[in-house]
């Protein structure tokens, strides 16, 4: 009996994929940052849910509402909105891509992009592959044309596609010249889906192929449909819509717009494969040492300070670096870290709308201040 | 002070109006469909998210080229919440041909925006479900159109159609300006 206990167990556990996750209930670092977020719950955030993974091994919390209607509780098996921490994956399948030998970072987008595309950038000769990655293109922001905006906001199904996110900013002027500055943008990593399916057929298919399945992220999606979902819970999204600090339900639309983004968001997936996807990458799982190298060639912000590598970011507190990315949108925020000084991996995820403000934001970022500062001893 | 202002206003626009053979006070009777975009960028289906306004105006000069409307509309739109608007708006007519005219308007109002869908607050206690309790914004509307109008008292209705563009202040703080459009169909009814 209890070989065939073991066997469900083994079986099950493989299939659910959390195989890979020893769940330590005496984590040090977890055990300190727990009030953290059960105070994040309580000030106005709907749900919250944090992985943890150091040499104490995992910790795993999730605090508040999945859905706040029916009362659901978060739990730590559903999925997030990973929002613009895709553009870590994407900017790894692009370099894949230039392991393979099938493109040079250095190389003109034109020489990848259909003369259509291309033909609707300013300048597009002198951007480079290299360029779309460090965010350095000058090239617009396509979310900030108020067409695009009012059309996810009252048409959230519409279908966009890679090409429809570019004609948003079609015949705009390069806002910098190419390579003078960071400045990051969305459009970038939509026009690197463009230059990966050129080569590839089909850059999603390539993600899946190339990063999802060597480190069996089983419960990692893209491109989501409601088929690709069967069986797991995506966590509800609201939204401040009026910043009045009262919140809605903004699912609808939430799913709507990250069905469709390509590149630059469109991943959902549980706080531990994310921690998974990151020390994954970083520790040479996916990309050679070289190449992880150019990943972390960091190019500087206004300040001066070191902001962005290949699809990772760059950051610090009181002086302690961190590497990843953050993700914002309509209903969702996130934020995916690695430490190197603790050797420590953070991923937190929130179910409240971070791109437009909120004055619930005001305590919620003190209080992921705190959880930062907790991530650097 | 502003009643006061007010009241000279429309006492000389009426005094105007006494001037020309224009049918003051009719009732407008409208009907109307919403969407959240920006001029003419609307995306298919257009009749969606219907509305009905009910409103008045007087000439200024006596003759239907020159009027101010007051009008009041209320519209349902599931996708990004329903609302009542209150609106004044200057109406230039220039005619085109016969008693067929085009028109340009533009004025300001007020909406009270609702949620599409329930709200919910943070308290002590939990979430507390306040409703689709919404917001309430000034607004800019611009309008063009076409109508039909007669002078002759024996025809009681004058038809119109207006495509209506209002740029709505202060949705959130990220936000500011939101663009709104509404199409409308109606007709004065004249007494």
């Amino acid at each position: 009996m209890k070989q065939i206990i073991t066997f469900f167990f083994l079986v099950f556990g493989c299939y659910f994929g959390w195989s890979q996750i020893d769940f330590n209930p005496n984590h040090p670092k977890g055990k300190e940052v727990s009030p953290i977020l059960k105070s994040l719950v309580e000030n106005g955030c709907p749900g919250a849910s944090l992985a943890l993974l150091d040499e104490n091994g995992w910790w795993l919390q999730s605090e508040g509402f999945a859905n706040i209607e029916e009362q659901q509780k978060m739990e730590d098996t559903f999925l997030h909105y990973l929002q613009s921490v895709t553009k870590t994956y994407m900017a790894v399948a692009i370099l894949k891509l230039y392991e393979e030998g099938k493109l040079q970072l250095d190389d003109p987008i034109t020489q990848y992009l259909a003369p259509e595309v291309s033909n609707m950038l300013d300048r597009a000769d002198e951007i480079s592959i290299k360029m779309l990655l460090n965010h350095t293109s000058g090239i617009p922001e396509y979310n900030f044309d108020p067409d695009y905006a009012s059309t996810l906001l009252q048409h959230p199904e519409t279908p966009f596609k890679a090409v429809d996110y570019i004609k948003f900013i079609k015949g705009k002027k390069l806002t910098f010249d190419p390579g003078s500055k960071y400045s990051y943008r969305n459009t970038n990593y939509v026009l690197l889906t463009l230059i990966a399916d050129s080569i590839t057929g089909d850059h999603g298919i390539y993600m899946e192929e190339n990063i999802f399945k060597p480190l069996g992220l089983q419960h990692t999606y893209y491109r989501i449909s409601d088929e690709k979902l069967a069986g797991e819970t995506l966590t509800s999204s609201y939204w401040d819509r009026y910043s009045d600090g009262i919140l809605e339900n903004i699912t609808y639309i939430q799913k709507q717009n990250v069905t469709h983004m390509v590149g630059d968001d469109g991943i959902v997936t549980t706080t531990s494969e994310a921690i998974l996807f990151l020390k994954g990458l970083l520790e040479g799982k996916l990309l050679k040492e070289s190449t992880l190298q150019l990943m972390k060639t960091w190019v500087n912000n206004r300040e001066g300070k070191p902001a962005y590598g290949l699809g990772l970011g760059h950051g610090d507190v009181f002086g302690h670096p961190y590497y990843g990315h953050s993700g914002g949108g309509i209903g969702a925020g996130c934020e995916l870290r690695y430490f190197p000084e603790s050797n420590r991996y953070m991923f937190i995820a929130i179910n409240i709308g971070t791109v437009t403000y909120s004055p619930l934001h005001i305590q919620l970022e003190e209080l992921r201040n705190k959880l930062f500062v907790a991530m650097t001893d | 002070m502003a009643l006061f202002l007010c009241a000279t206003v429309m006492q000389s626009i009426w005094s105007q109006a006494d001037e020309g053979n224009h049918r003051n006070f009719p009732l407008i009777i409208s009907i109307e469909f919403h969407s959240l975009s920006l001029p003419f960028k609307n995306k298919r289906p257009l009749f969606k998210n219907v509305g009905i306004g009910l409103g008045t105006e007087v000439s200024y000069n006596g003759n239907r080229n020159w009027v101010q409307q007051f009008k009041m509309t209320w519209y349902g739109n599931k996708t990004v919440g329903g609302g009542l608007l209150l609106h004044t708006q200057a109406v230039w007519r220039p005619d085109i041909v016969g008693d067929a005219f085009s028109e340009v308007k533009l004025g300001i109002g007020y909406l009270i925006a609702k949620r599409p869908k329930e709200g919910y607050q943070p308290t002590k206690n939990g979430w507390e479900n306040v409703g689709k309790k919404g917001k309430g914004m000034l607004v800019v509307p611009i309008g063009i159109g076409l109508g039909y109008d007669t002078y002759d008292e024996g025809i009681y209705v004058s038809p119109f159609a207006n495509y209506q563009f209002l740029l709505a202040t202060n949705y959130n703080e990220s936000m500011p300006l939101v663009p709104f459009t509404l199409m409308e169909f109606g007709s004065r009814v004249h007494f």
